[in-house]
Formats: C-alpha cells, sequence, structure tokens
C-alpha cells in the first residue's frame, strides 16, 4: 500500500513522486478505463473509432466543394486536424470533472493526484490509439507522407502527454471549486473547434489571423505537417514546447498548492 | 507514531457568504466552529496529542462528529493536518470504504485486479493473494460474472476480502463490521483478527463495544475534535458508556 513516511508540507511533494513511480499501474488503469466505457457493447472500443470516422467522412461529404484542395488532400486534411483536436478537446472538457468524478477514491485512499492524472492520460492515449485507422485510412488512400518524415512525428506525443496532463491538473482543480467551469469548458471546446483550422485552412485574411493567434492551430500542426509531407514551422514548436512544458510546472505548481485543500471541495 | 498538538480545521465557507446565506444559528457560539481570515472553519481536530507504540490496538470512539474519521484521515495522509506536528513510520494501509475503483460491467475476477491495482498493491502481490481474495470471498460462480449482477451485500464481500489482503505495519479502520450475513460476519471477525495480529499499529473506529473489547487493548475516546480519555480499554468503556448514560440526546431530554 501506500506508505507516508511523514505528513504535512512534505506530502505534497511525497504525492507527485509516489504517483510518477506508479506509472506502470497508471497505464494499466487506464486501458480497464477505456475498455470499462464499451464493455456492454457489442463491438465495443471500435464505437470510437467509428464515430470519429462518420464526423470526418460527413464533414469532408459537406464542405469539400466550397474550400480548395490546396497542396494536400481536403480529406487527409479534416481527418489528421480532427484526430489531433479530439485528443486536445476530450482533455479540455474531461479535466473539468477530473478530479470531482474521482471525489470517492481522493477522500478515502492515500492516493497520488498525479497517479489518477496519469491514469486518465494514459487512457486519452488508448483512446486515441484506437481512433488512429482513421487518420491512416486518410494517409494511404488520400496520398499522405508515409517516409523519414514521420520521424517528426515523434516529440508530439509527449508533448500532448504534457499538455494533457496539465489541463487535467489545472482544470481539475478549477472544476472543483466552480461546478459551472464545466458547462464552462464544453462551451468553450465548442468555441475552439471552430476557431482552429480543423475544417478550414488559415492561409489567408481573417482565417490566418485566428490561426496565427490561436495556440491549438500549433498543436494541430506539430501532428498534421510530418504526415502529409510538409515541415513543422519553428513557430509551431517553439508555442507547442513552451505551451506544453509552461503547462507543466504550471500544474506541478498547482497540485503542490492546492494538493491539501482540493479533498475539501470534493 | 506520535501526534503533537494536530489541529484539523475544516474550511465550510467564506465569511461573508455565510453570514449573508446562512448565519450560524445560535449567533456564533458554537465552540466547534471557528472564524479566521475572513473564512469559517470547523473544528474537526483540536489539539489531539498521542503516542501510539507498535502493538497498540487504539479503538477511537467517541460520539458522532467527535472527529474519529477526520483523524483517521489525518494518520492515512488524507487531509494534512492544519497545525501541529505528526510522525509516523511505516506502511499505511486504510479500510475506510469497500469497493474501492470497481466496475459494475467488469467480473469479480477482473475487479480484484483493478481494485487492489488502485489500492496499490504490486502485480506480483496480486497474484499471489488471488485465490486467497476468491476463496474468502466465497462468491462461487459469481466470480466470473460482471459485478452489476451481484447483490450488495455480495459487492461488500468482495471489497472487504480485497482491502484486507494486505500486510500493513499500520493499519487504519473506519467501521467495516457489521455489514453481510451472519456466518460472512464472523469469517470478517476472523479475517480482521488474523490481519490486525499481523500489523504493528492498528486505529479503529467505531461504535461497537464488543468489537473494541475483543480486538484493542487501547481506548482512544475523542469529543468535539479533543481528547477526552486514553487510557486502558476496560477503564475507557466504562467512563464512555457512563457519559452516555448521564447525558441524554436533545430529542430524549425534550
Amino acid at each position: 500500500m501506500t506508505s507516508i513516511d511523514k505528513l504535512g508540507g512534505e506530502v505534497r511533494i511525497h504525492s507527485i513522486y509516489h504517483g510518477l513511480a506508479r506509472y506502470r499501474s497508471a497505464v494499466e488503469l487506464g486501458w480497464y478505463d477505456f475498455v470499462g466505457r464499451f464493455r456492454r457493447s457489442k463491438i465495443g472500443v471500435l464505437w470510437s473509432p467509428i464515430q470519429m470516422g462518420m464526423f470526418v467522412g460527413v464533414i469532408v461529404l459537406l464542405l469539400r466543394k466550397g474550400l480548395g484542395d490546396g497542396e494536400m488532400s481536403y480529406a487527409l486534411y479534416v481527418a489528421i486536424g480532427f484526430y489531433a483536436w479530439d485528443f486536445i478537446s476530450v482533455s479540455l472538457t474531461e479535466g473539468a470533472t477530473h478530479f470531482t468524478a474521482q471525489a470517492g477514491l481522493i477522500k478515502n485512499t492515500p492516493v497520488s493526484l498525479t497517479h489518477i492524472t496519469l491514469r486518465k492520460v494514459s487512457f486519452l492515449f488508448f483512446r486515441s490509439l484506437l481512433n488512429a485507422p482513421i487518420p491512416i485510412i486518410a494517409i494511404v488512400f488520400f496520398g499522405g507522407e508515409l517516409g523519414f518524415n514521420l520521424l517528426w512525428l515523434l516529440p508530439a506525443p509527449i508533448l500532448y502527454a504534457c499538455f494533457t496532463y496539465s489541463c487535467l491538473i489545472v482544470f481539475g482543480v478549477i472544476g472543483a471549486y466552480f461546478v459551472d467551469f464545466s458547462h464552462m469548458t464544453q462551451t468553450v471546446a465548442r468555441f475552439l473547434f471552430f476557431t482552429t483550422p480543423i475544417i478550414w485552412q488559415g492561409d489567408v485574411g481573417a482565417r490566418k489571423l485566428i490561426s496565427d493567434y490561436n495556440p491549438f492551430s500549433y498543436f494541430i500542426e506539430i501532428v498534421r505537417a510530418p504526415l502529409s509531407g510538409n515541415v513543422i514551422s519553428p513557430t509551431a514548436w517553439l508555442v507547442v514546447i513552451a505551451a506544453s512544458f509552461g503547462g507543466l510546472l504550471l500544474a506541478v505548481w498547482v497540485q503542490t498548492a492546492f494538493r491539501t485543500r482540493l479533498i475539501y471541495r470534493l | 507514531m506520535t501526534l503533537d498538538d494536530v489541529k484539523l480545521y475544516l474550511p465550510i465557507g467564506r465569511q461573508t457568504l455565510s453570514a449573508i446565506f446562512s448565519p450560524p444559528r445560535d449567533g456564533g457560539k458554537d465552540p466547534r466552529f471557528i472564524t479566521q481570515r475572513g473564512g469559517r472553519y470547523c473544528k474537526a481536530l483540536d489539539g489531539v496529542s498521542v503516542n501510539i507504540k507498535s502493538g497498540d490496538r487504539v479503538g477511537l470512539v467517541g460520539p458522532n462528529g467527535a472527529g474519529k474519521s477526520s483523524l483517521l484521515r489525518v494518520l492515512a495522509g488524507i487531509y494534512a493536518p492544519t497545525d501541529g506536528a505528526i510522525d509516523l513510520q511505516g506502511r499505511v494501509s486504510t479500510l475506510f470504504t469497500p469497493n474501492i475503483g470497481m466496475n459494475d460491467n467488469a467480473s469479480g475476477v477482473e475487479n480484484i485486479y483493478i481494485s487492489a491495482r488502485t489500492l496499490g498493491m504490486s502485480r506480483a502481490h496480486i497474484k499471489s493473494v488471488t485465490e486467497d481474495i476468491i476463496e474468502f470471498a466465497d462468491l462461487g460462480d459469481f466470480i466470473n460474472l460482471p459485478m452489476r449482477t451481484y447483490s450488495a451485500g455480495m459487492k461488500m464481500r468482495l471489497g472487504f476480502a480485497i482491502a484486507t489482503a494486505i500486510e500493513p505495519d499500520i493499519l487504519l479502520v473506519d467501521e467495516v463490521f457489521g455489514a453481510g450475513d451472519a456466518a460472512f460476519r464472523e469469517r470478517a471477525r476472523a479475517r480482521m483478527s488474523r490481519l490486525m495480529s499481523r500489523a504493528g499499529i492498528i486505529v479503529l473506529a467505531t461504535h461497537s463495544d464488543g468489537v473494541i473489547r475483543e480486538f484493542c487493548n487501547r481506548i482512544l475516546w475523542l469529543e468535539n475534535g479533543r481528547v477526552r480519555f486514553d487510557g486502558e480499554t476496560a477503564e475507557g468503556l466504562k467512563l464512555f458508556a457512563a457519559h452516555n448514560k448521564k447525558a441524554p440526546t436533545k430529542k430524549a431530554a425534550e
């Protein structure tokens, strides 16, 4: 069981350390959480890629003619963009209820907030992994890039994991203090979906302006560019690295500052 | 395990807001509440000092709201004390609530793994105790069926079997007795007895004199977050019973 040598101030750091040390169980439990959601359904986890595929298909059929194809196929553009956005959007919306949903566990066991959060991060990665056929199908059929360029994709999971961890911790704490926050994040996520270049291309005019000043554009770019044979811009690297690691520092501070107080709000 | 003047003040709202929306019914004279730094707090623990040695089996008694569960949660590291110092060495295990982290749609066997892993047990340990848990829970073929098909008692049996499949140095227990049918209660008692004989220190919160007589060699009587009595079991129970007889409840007094 959890071993605590000293209580008080040190337990907060202890909590992060213990959570990291138990990363294996966090990954396993993330998998059980994922399959648990589909356990009673006939085709189980396949519902997740089916939902995504349907959405991408409908968007492409409806909007294709109105937008120029540019250098890459619109279907490929939407499939990869939506795949990356899905991960971000779920981090934002589930972040707000992240700790309140685990109130029973937090109130009754000396569980580390880091462990709960890593469990959720791994849940999101499994979800993402099972949705991977959608962008893969798009790459195969619509002329995506499958060469050495894919190596540029490697930092993306690490950066996304840092970003998601920060979102879950920071939004989870805010969500525990303000119940309205979960409704707000859903509204904001919907707004961000339309202001991020997922189904439109931010190449000219007002679209370019919105795209340039939206950090999520760059999160999408670090996944989309390598898969479509393009080069990731230095701005994208800079923004995503700064947001991910800056977010991580903020999350550690929030976790340290609110670890002992959070429980009173659950 | 030493507690030195441990205080735990639980926040119950901002002073200004609570003054407007829920003003204190007795004009703010209830000694269990305190107002400081713009906030209103409940004094769950108010200066608890106690030294518990290896081999002590401490029975926590006191009326509802005395601070028993709060003290257990402070010892478990769930609540951080507002003030005071705690020196605690060893592996701490908690038996506060059964069915931690279980999934209704997963089978009993899967839930053993999920719950035990959530509680922090290693894979090797779970592997070594799974048969014991299955045997103790005694659910027959139900163990391979989804947990949603279980009765409340069966769920409790499985939760209890998992939570007690541990070997802690310090065991903290919050009212886990009294559930299940008579036969299971007897077996649960025997299992607890075995678990307790292995643990170095036990702190057990209960309202049952019988449980205290059977398992404890020391009594800690809490009232309004303070220690009212700390000492030998027989004497403590006698004083506690006498106090309960003397202090009728408000309803009875009316």
